[in-house]
Protein backbone atom coordinates (compact mmCIF):
# COMPACT_ATOMS: atom_id res chain seq x y z
CA UNK A 1 0.00 0.00 0.00
CA UNK A 2 2.93 2.63 0.62
CA UNK A 3 4.60 1.56 -2.48
CA UNK A 4 1.48 2.19 -4.41
CA UNK A 5 0.88 5.58 -2.51
CA UNK A 6 4.90 6.73 -2.76
CA UNK A 7 4.09 5.86 -6.85
CA UNK A 8 1.21 8.10 -6.85
CA UNK A 9 2.98 10.87 -5.02
CA UNK A 10 5.88 10.05 -7.63
CA UNK A 11 3.79 10.41 -11.05
CA UNK A 12 2.14 13.97 -9.00
CA UNK A 13 5.79 15.36 -8.92
CA UNK A 14 6.12 15.85 -12.42
CA UNK A 15 3.96 18.73 -12.99
CA UNK A 16 0.37 18.70 -14.14
CA UNK A 17 -1.20 21.06 -16.41
CA UNK A 18 -4.97 21.17 -16.99
CA UNK A 19 -7.09 23.77 -18.62
CA UNK A 20 -9.83 25.72 -16.79
CA UNK A 21 -11.74 27.25 -19.90
CA UNK A 22 -11.27 28.51 -23.18
CA UNK A 23 -12.95 30.28 -25.21
CA UNK A 24 -12.30 32.40 -28.66
CA UNK A 25 -13.40 35.53 -30.82
CA UNK A 26 -14.30 35.54 -34.44
CA UNK A 27 -10.82 34.69 -36.35
CA UNK A 28 -10.19 36.87 -39.24
CA UNK A 29 -9.21 36.14 -42.73
CA UNK A 30 -5.87 37.45 -42.55
CA UNK A 31 -3.97 35.31 -39.97
CA UNK A 32 -0.50 36.77 -41.39
CA UNK A 33 0.31 38.50 -37.82
CA UNK A 34 -0.05 36.49 -34.92
CA UNK A 35 0.21 38.25 -31.34
CA UNK A 36 0.38 36.81 -27.94
CA UNK A 37 -0.07 37.47 -24.02
CA UNK A 38 -0.01 35.49 -20.90
CA UNK A 39 -0.57 36.42 -17.44
CA UNK A 40 1.28 34.28 -15.16
CA UNK A 41 0.98 33.57 -11.29
CA UNK A 42 3.30 31.58 -8.69
CA UNK A 43 1.24 30.30 -5.40
CA UNK A 44 3.10 28.66 -2.79
CA UNK A 45 0.71 26.76 -0.77
CA UNK A 46 -2.28 27.45 -2.97
CA UNK A 47 -2.40 31.02 -1.67
CA UNK A 48 -3.17 33.88 -3.81
CA UNK A 49 -3.13 37.48 -2.55
CA UNK A 50 -4.89 39.02 -5.83
CA UNK A 51 -5.58 38.72 -9.23
CA UNK A 52 -3.84 41.30 -10.59
CA UNK A 53 -1.62 39.18 -12.87
CA UNK A 54 -4.19 39.34 -16.16
CA UNK A 55 -5.00 42.85 -15.94
CA UNK A 56 -2.72 43.21 -18.29
CA UNK A 57 -3.43 40.99 -20.58
CA UNK A 58 -5.71 43.09 -22.96
CA UNK A 59 -2.77 45.67 -23.09
CA UNK A 60 -0.17 43.36 -23.80
CA UNK A 61 -2.01 42.23 -26.83
CA UNK A 62 -2.78 45.54 -27.41
CA UNK A 63 0.91 46.40 -27.40
CA UNK A 64 1.73 43.65 -30.07
CA UNK A 65 -0.62 45.29 -32.33
CA UNK A 66 -0.42 48.94 -32.10
CA UNK A 67 -1.81 50.04 -35.21
CA UNK A 68 -3.96 47.51 -35.76
CA UNK A 69 -6.78 45.13 -34.46
CA UNK A 70 -6.76 42.01 -32.66
CA UNK A 71 -8.93 39.64 -33.59
CA UNK A 72 -9.59 35.78 -33.28
CA UNK A 73 -8.42 35.79 -29.81
CA UNK A 74 -8.03 32.12 -28.51
CA UNK A 75 -8.05 32.31 -23.81
CA UNK A 76 -7.16 29.60 -22.34
CA UNK A 77 -7.07 29.32 -18.51
CA UNK A 78 -4.86 26.67 -17.19
CA UNK A 79 -3.72 25.36 -13.57
CA UNK A 80 -0.91 24.08 -13.14
CA UNK A 81 0.60 21.80 -10.25
CA UNK A 82 4.54 21.55 -9.89
CA UNK A 83 3.71 19.77 -6.84
CA UNK A 84 0.52 18.59 -5.01
CA UNK A 85 -0.33 21.24 -2.24
CA UNK A 86 3.10 23.31 -2.38
CA UNK A 87 3.68 24.19 -5.51
CA UNK A 88 0.91 25.75 -8.10
CA UNK A 89 0.66 28.07 -10.97
CA UNK A 90 -1.94 29.57 -13.28
CA UNK A 91 -1.77 30.62 -16.10
CA UNK A 92 -3.47 32.75 -18.51
CA UNK A 93 -3.22 32.81 -22.06
CA UNK A 94 -4.21 34.91 -25.10
CA UNK A 95 -3.38 34.36 -28.81
CA UNK A 96 -5.01 36.11 -31.90
CA UNK A 97 -4.15 37.80 -34.74
CA UNK A 98 -3.10 41.55 -35.48
CA UNK A 99 -5.51 42.77 -38.20
CA UNK A 100 -4.47 45.94 -39.95
CA UNK A 101 -7.98 47.95 -38.90
CA UNK A 102 -8.93 49.90 -42.40
CA UNK A 103 -7.78 46.71 -45.26
CA UNK A 104 -10.10 44.10 -43.23
CA UNK A 105 -13.27 44.99 -43.15
CA UNK A 106 -13.54 46.27 -46.12
CA UNK A 107 -12.66 42.65 -47.58
CA UNK A 108 -16.26 40.89 -46.96
CA UNK A 109 -17.81 45.00 -47.86
CA UNK A 110 -16.11 44.44 -51.23
CA UNK A 111 -17.34 41.52 -51.50
CA UNK A 112 -20.51 42.06 -51.16
CA UNK A 113 -20.68 44.83 -54.09
CA UNK A 114 -21.89 42.47 -56.64
CA UNK A 115 -25.00 42.05 -54.19
CA UNK A 116 -25.51 45.77 -53.66
CA UNK A 117 -26.19 47.14 -56.91
CA UNK A 118 -29.13 44.62 -56.77
CA UNK A 119 -30.29 46.51 -54.12
CA UNK A 120 -29.30 49.98 -55.78
CA UNK A 121 -31.77 49.36 -58.13
CA UNK A 122 -35.00 49.05 -56.01
CA UNK A 123 -35.07 52.60 -55.44
CA UNK A 124 -35.74 53.15 -59.32
CA UNK A 125 -38.43 50.56 -58.49
CA UNK A 126 -41.66 51.54 -56.34
CA UNK A 127 -40.36 52.47 -52.41
CA UNK A 128 -42.63 49.73 -51.06
CA UNK A 129 -40.89 47.07 -52.32
CA UNK A 130 -38.08 48.13 -50.76
CA UNK A 131 -39.43 47.44 -47.25
CA UNK A 132 -39.66 43.40 -48.17
CA UNK A 133 -36.02 43.44 -49.32
CA UNK A 134 -34.52 45.69 -46.02
CA UNK A 135 -36.64 43.40 -43.84
CA UNK A 136 -34.90 39.73 -45.33
CA UNK A 137 -31.16 40.10 -44.21
CA UNK A 138 -31.95 41.05 -40.56
CA UNK A 139 -34.60 37.80 -40.13
CA UNK A 140 -31.74 35.58 -41.62
CA UNK A 141 -29.51 37.14 -39.44
CA UNK A 142 -32.12 36.28 -36.59
CA UNK A 143 -31.86 32.60 -37.80
CA UNK B 1 -16.39 -12.20 -3.74
CA UNK B 2 -12.72 -11.07 -4.50
CA UNK B 3 -13.47 -11.87 -8.08
CA UNK B 4 -16.59 -10.11 -8.47
CA UNK B 5 -14.87 -6.56 -6.76
CA UNK B 6 -12.16 -7.18 -9.55
CA UNK B 7 -15.69 -7.98 -12.14
CA UNK B 8 -16.81 -4.89 -11.00
CA UNK B 9 -13.67 -2.99 -11.16
CA UNK B 10 -13.18 -4.21 -14.78
CA UNK B 11 -16.48 -3.35 -16.28
CA UNK B 12 -16.47 0.83 -14.82
CA UNK B 13 -13.01 0.36 -16.54
CA UNK B 14 -14.25 0.14 -19.70
CA UNK B 15 -17.17 2.30 -19.02
CA UNK B 16 -17.59 5.92 -19.72
CA UNK B 17 -19.33 6.98 -15.80
CA UNK B 18 -20.07 10.16 -16.33
CA UNK B 19 -19.97 13.53 -18.62
CA UNK B 20 -19.41 17.15 -17.52
CA UNK B 21 -19.35 20.45 -19.76
CA UNK B 22 -17.02 23.03 -17.99
CA UNK B 23 -17.58 25.73 -21.07
CA UNK B 24 -19.74 26.63 -23.33
CA UNK B 25 -19.07 30.04 -24.82
CA UNK B 26 -20.29 31.57 -28.03
CA UNK B 27 -18.33 34.36 -30.16
CA UNK B 28 -19.56 37.36 -31.36
CA UNK B 29 -20.76 37.39 -34.97
CA UNK B 30 -19.09 39.31 -37.41
CA UNK B 31 -21.34 38.55 -40.52
CA UNK B 32 -21.29 41.23 -44.30
CA UNK B 33 -23.86 38.86 -45.83
CA UNK B 34 -26.82 36.38 -44.38
CA UNK B 35 -26.04 33.79 -42.16
CA UNK B 36 -27.54 31.47 -44.85
CA UNK B 37 -24.86 31.99 -47.40
CA UNK B 38 -22.01 31.15 -44.82
CA UNK B 39 -20.65 27.34 -44.61
CA UNK B 40 -21.01 25.93 -41.03
CA UNK B 41 -17.56 24.38 -40.03
CA UNK B 42 -16.87 22.07 -37.01
CA UNK B 43 -13.39 21.19 -35.41
CA UNK B 44 -12.83 18.79 -32.46
CA UNK B 45 -9.66 17.61 -30.15
CA UNK B 46 -9.52 15.23 -27.52
CA UNK B 47 -7.10 14.91 -24.30
CA UNK B 48 -6.82 11.37 -22.64
CA UNK B 49 -5.93 11.95 -19.34
CA UNK B 50 -4.54 8.98 -17.07
CA UNK B 51 -4.75 9.70 -13.14
CA UNK B 52 -4.92 13.17 -13.49
CA UNK B 53 -1.40 13.51 -15.10
CA UNK B 54 -0.93 15.43 -18.23
CA UNK B 55 1.90 17.95 -18.97
CA UNK B 56 0.06 20.16 -21.63
CA UNK B 57 -3.41 21.57 -23.00
CA UNK B 58 -2.32 21.96 -26.84
CA UNK B 59 -5.00 20.13 -27.69
CA UNK B 60 -7.64 23.13 -27.31
CA UNK B 61 -5.24 24.75 -29.72
CA UNK B 62 -5.44 21.41 -31.86
CA UNK B 63 -9.45 22.65 -32.18
CA UNK B 64 -9.15 26.27 -32.78
CA UNK B 65 -6.78 25.28 -35.45
CA UNK B 66 -8.42 22.77 -37.48
CA UNK B 67 -11.45 25.09 -37.35
CA UNK B 68 -9.61 27.85 -38.81
CA UNK B 69 -7.85 25.70 -41.60
CA UNK B 70 -11.46 24.52 -42.69
CA UNK B 71 -11.72 28.50 -43.74
CA UNK B 72 -8.95 29.68 -45.47
CA UNK B 73 -9.24 33.09 -46.90
CA UNK B 74 -12.30 33.55 -45.04
CA UNK B 75 -13.77 34.66 -42.01
CA UNK B 76 -14.97 32.33 -39.45
CA UNK B 77 -17.19 33.92 -36.88
CA UNK B 78 -20.26 32.71 -34.67
CA UNK B 79 -18.13 30.18 -32.91
CA UNK B 80 -19.27 27.91 -30.12
CA UNK B 81 -17.00 26.50 -27.95
CA UNK B 82 -17.72 23.69 -25.75
CA UNK B 83 -15.13 22.37 -23.35
CA UNK B 84 -15.74 19.32 -21.89
CA UNK B 85 -14.71 15.87 -19.85
CA UNK B 86 -16.14 12.13 -20.45
CA UNK B 87 -14.82 10.25 -17.07
CA UNK B 88 -13.54 6.92 -17.21
CA UNK B 89 -12.55 4.93 -14.18
CA UNK B 90 -9.30 6.53 -13.32
CA UNK B 91 -8.97 8.56 -16.54
CA UNK B 92 -10.61 10.96 -18.17
CA UNK B 93 -11.20 12.84 -21.86
CA UNK B 94 -11.18 15.95 -22.25
CA UNK B 95 -12.56 17.18 -25.59
CA UNK B 96 -12.94 20.63 -27.09
CA UNK B 97 -15.37 21.32 -30.05
CA UNK B 98 -15.74 24.28 -31.54
CA UNK B 99 -18.97 25.43 -34.26
CA UNK B 100 -18.57 28.04 -36.39
CA UNK B 101 -19.45 29.91 -39.82
CA UNK B 102 -17.08 30.39 -42.52
CA UNK B 103 -17.65 33.41 -44.74
CA UNK B 104 -15.93 32.13 -47.72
Amino acid sequence: MKKTLFLLLSLWCVGCVHMRSISTTSIPAERSKPVEAEGYRFMLLMINVDNDYIDGLTKDLAAECPDGRVEGILTKQEDIMYFPLIAHAVRVTATGFCVDPTAAPEVPAEEDAPEAPAEEDAPEAPAEEDAPEAATPPEEAKK
Amino acid sequence: MRGFHWAIVALMSGLGCTHAVHVNHTSDFVITKPLAEHRQIEANAEQQVILGIKGQTDFANDAYRRLMNQCEGGIVTGIQTRYSTSHSFMSWTNEVHMWGYCSE
